[in-house]
């Protein structure tokens, strides 16, 4: 299932802004439902804790033409870019 | 056993389809009269013959008054205020398949929350009959510890008592959801027409914001929620949160909450694995997994050995924030996760609170995690089981009565006649009734009194003792048995005291020696005796002989030192010998011997050390007398008296201060000439105990004016 146009375009205009380039240079290459295991979306850091609640939402990939980024996000506006550094030993999800 | 409807009945009322169709009921602890006081419930087994049901409704007193015949059931009329002993009695009759109170419905269990059918988690749990049980207390103050609560949702408003922001958002209000969610589940006001039900149903909220906006938050921030609901009355803290790192902060918190009587209950985790989360690992946290609907472990939910109990978590029914929050939904809705189990298990801490086992945090966790029902995949995924609310709350049923005996007896004796006495406890709850007590007496006692003695009925934890003179033939170590039984035979007991009977005395003392050892001290010797008991010798002294002895001594070995004597002084003594038991054997043959002469203290003058004095026209003398003992040890406390000649002829006396010293002082001489002399002469020098030795002494001295 597709995750819808407000929650794709948030990930790639965040993004651009990271990578200083035009939106319209950012595609979308891969989008799949997830149900994260918690409020992190799957990206919990360390020290932090976390609302022990399913949150239903998407891992996207985008890609800025050399580089694919992995974008995770609930199903209303948060969008969050997933770096491996930051994942839980635990809370992987 | 699937549990009957229990309701009251008035005779003649029709109950047959109310009772199978209504919900389980039961005894609401702490309410004064929640069962009818004259009836109660009786099922016999298949197959009972009448004669038997009327043979044992004839023993208890009970007569049948109606019947739920569908059922099987008898509606059985007692004695006022007997309920429990009779159930208890009742329930003991092998043809008896159940007894039970006849109680008191009163139709609470379900409540008339609107959205209550959505809640299955809630009937998993068995809360409606929990509820029949306790509501809680609005006293029982819940720490939702969490990212907030919606502040006028019309479910949750007027359950909130507290409120308090530990994180950095502008508001305690709840602008995630989360944290609503979770505060409902616990306790959302329930039974008022309105949204939900709670399982903690009175108990009352404390919102304790340590989630941000976006649900997360730091352990700093979980911690200070911790110790602030601990210090601000909360009897529960609620936390639907984990993290990954362990943390001594967060464990110190937890810790310091669980010490002030909080019973805390923390997520387990969504990561499908054995991972611990924390603070759910923590020791003093009950960590709760989740179940769904099929009451098997939620494909999401943590699970491993450090996860303490299940509770419902996936497609949990719930309030929202009545504004736009991150779940995206308002009002009321659906999420999964074991934070929604864990406040399953956070309201039902609230319940058990309410009654009698509500003593303490240990007793509260006790309950809860030993009533939990051992669904699969307990012992593995969890320890205990899915929580049940209903026999978490449930009035433990009374317990039959339970025998047993003291007796009691001297373990050993010289006397011949003794007294047994036994007591029967019954520590059950019911009564025992038409309890004797029965004693056997070996070969070699006796007893002039009836074997058998009636206690009548012995309540629930109460005891009843009865009492006999047993007479020994003969010495000897005996076995002595006392049987306790109710009047059926239902409930027996036995006890026992082994009681030694020894008569004999040892042998004559003998061999006794005394010894002069000082002016106070003579020292005495004796043979040992031979006896096998022996337990010590009996020293006694007099100062005539062969009459007035006097017990002064009773040493374990055969010898004394007699202390503390006159000097010069003749004393008679004898001894003997005592058993264990108290025999004490002939005393011995008399001895004697006399005190040294008390030893003298002799003092002496050891110097006079003369000295002039001049004032104005007046000259006079001085004499400072050194008094010691015979090794030169100054004596303090003499009483020196002398005169004066020569010049002055006065008599003066004084006493020795610590220095052995005193200093006496001539009469005045006007316009003393040169060549003038004073003489000062030691007369007398007293002090008790002392002998003054004038041939070791300088008794006088002089001086002159230059």
């Amino acid at each position: 299932m597709g995750a819808n146009d407000e929650i794709i375009a948030r990930a790639k205009k965040d993004l651009a802004r990271r990578r200083g380039i035009s939106g319209e240079k950012i595609v979308l290459k891969e989008t799949k439902a997830v149900s994260w295991p918690d409020a992190s979306l799957g990206c919990a850091q360390r020290g932090r804790v976390y609302a022990q609640v399913v949150t239903p939402g998407y891992r996207l990939v985008l890609s800025d033409g050399t580089t694919d980024f992995e974008y995770h996000t609930d199903n209303r506006r948060k969008v969050v870019l997933y770096r491996k550094s930051e994942e839980s030993k635990i809370e992987s999800g | 056993m699937k549990k009957l409807l229990r309701i009251s009945v008035i005779l003649g009322l029709v109950l047959s389809l109310i009772l199978l169709t209504a919900p389980t009921l039961a005894a609401g602890q702490g309410n004064a009269q929640n069962f009818a006081p004259e009836q109660i419930l009786v099922k016999f087994k298949a197959g009972t013959h009448e004669a038997t049901k009327q043979e044992i409704h004839g023993r208890h007193g009970g007569s049948v008054i109606g019947e739920i015949a569908q059922l099987g059931v008898q509606v059985v009329k007692i004695s006022a205020g007997k309920v429990q002993e009779k159930v208890g009695a009742y329930s003991n009759e092998k043809a008896v398949q159940f007894a039970e109170p006849d109680f008191v419905a009163e139709a609470i269990g379900v409540p008339n929350d609107p959205y209550f059918g959505n809640q299955w988690g809630m009937t998993k749990i068995q809360a409606p009959q929990a509820w029949d049980v306790t509501t809680g207390s609005q006293n029982i103050k819940i720490a939702i510890l969490d990212t907030g609560v919606d502040q006028d949702h019309e479910d949750l408003a007027t359950k909130i008592v507290a409120n308090k922001n530990f994180t950095t958002s502008s508001t305690v209000n709840d602008l995630y959801g989360h944290g609503t969610h979770v505060a409902g589940i616990a306790a959302a006001t329930t039974n008022n027409g309105i949204g939900v039900a709670g399982v903690g149903y009175n108990c009352t909220i404390m919102n304790g914001k340590v989630l941000s906006d976006t649900g997360s938050g730091y352990y700093s921030w979980i911690a200070n929620g911790i110790t602030w609901a601990a210090d601000s009355g909360a009897k529960v803290i609620n936390m639907s949160l984990g993290g990954s790192s362990a943390s001594s902060t967060l464990e110190s918190a937890v810790n310091y909450a669980w010490s002030k009587g909080v019973v805390l209950v923390a997520a387990a985790g969504n990561s499908n694995s054995s991972s611990s989360l924390y603070p759910a690992y923590y020791s003093n946290c009950i960590a709760v997994a989740a179940t769904n609907q099929s009451d098997v472990k939620a494909y999401f939910s943590s699970y491993g050995t450090w996860v303490d109990v299940a509770a419902p978590g996936e497609g949990i029914f719930s309030t929202l924030p009545n504004h736009s929050n991150k779940i995206g939904t308002t009002n009321y809705g659906s999420l999964s996760g074991t934070s929604m189990a864990t406040p399953h298990v956070a309201g039902l801490a609230g319940l058990v609170w309410a009654i009698a086992y509500g003593t303490n945090n240990t007793s509260v966790r006790s309950r809860i995690e030993t009533t939990a029902d051992a669904i699969v995949g307990t012992g593995t995924y969890w320890q205990y089981g899915r929580i049940n609310a209903y026999k978490a709350v449930a009035p433990a049923a009374p317990q039959p009565p339970s025998l047993s005996v003291n007796v009691l007896a001297p373990s050993l004796t010289n006397q011949t006649s003794f007294t047994v006495q036994a007591t029967v406890t019954n520590s059950g709850d019911v009564t025992a009734t038409g309890v004797t007590a029965t004693i056997k007496l070996p070969s070699g006692l006796s007893t002039t009194e009836n074997s058998t003695k009636p206690l009548g009925d012995i309540a629930g934890k109460a005891s009843a003792t009865a009492s006999w003179g047993a007479t020994a033939a003969t010495d000897g170590q005996y076995t002595i048995t006392v049987d306790a039984a109710d009047a059926t035979n239902t409930y027996l007991a036995s006890g026992t005291a082994m009681v030694t009977v020894d008569t004999t005395p040892p042998g004559q003392a003998t061999g006794l020696k005394v010894t002069m050892v000082s002016s106070s001290q003579l020292n005495l010797s004796w043979n040992a005796n031979g006896e096998p008991d022996l337990n010590h010798y009996n020293v006694y002294r007099s100062t005539v002989s062969g009459s007035g002895y006097t017990l002064i001594a009773a040493p374990k070995v055969n010898s004394y030192s007699d202390t503390g004597l006159a000097a010069a002084t003749t004393y008679y003594y004898v001894v003997s010998a005592v058993d264990a038991a108290g025999n004490e054997g002939m005393k011995s043959a008399e001895a004697s011997g006399t005190t040294s002469q008390a030893a003298v203290n002799k003092m002496h003058v050891q110097s006079i050390n003369m000295a002039l004095k001049k004032v104005g026209i007046n000259t006079y003398a001085l004499a400072t007398v050194t008094i010691v003992d015979a090794a030169g040890t100054p004596v303090s406390g003499a009483t020196v008296s002398g005169h004066w000649s020569g010049a002055t002829s006065d008599t003066d006396s004084g006493v020795t201060n610590g220095n052995g010293q005193v200093t006496p002082q001539s009469n005045y001489v006007k316009y003393a000439k040169s060549g003038t002399t004073f003489t000062f002469t030691v007369d007398k020098v007293e002090l008790s105990g002392w002998t003054y030795d004038i041939a070791a002494s300088v008794t006088s001295n002089s001086i002159r004016v230059p």
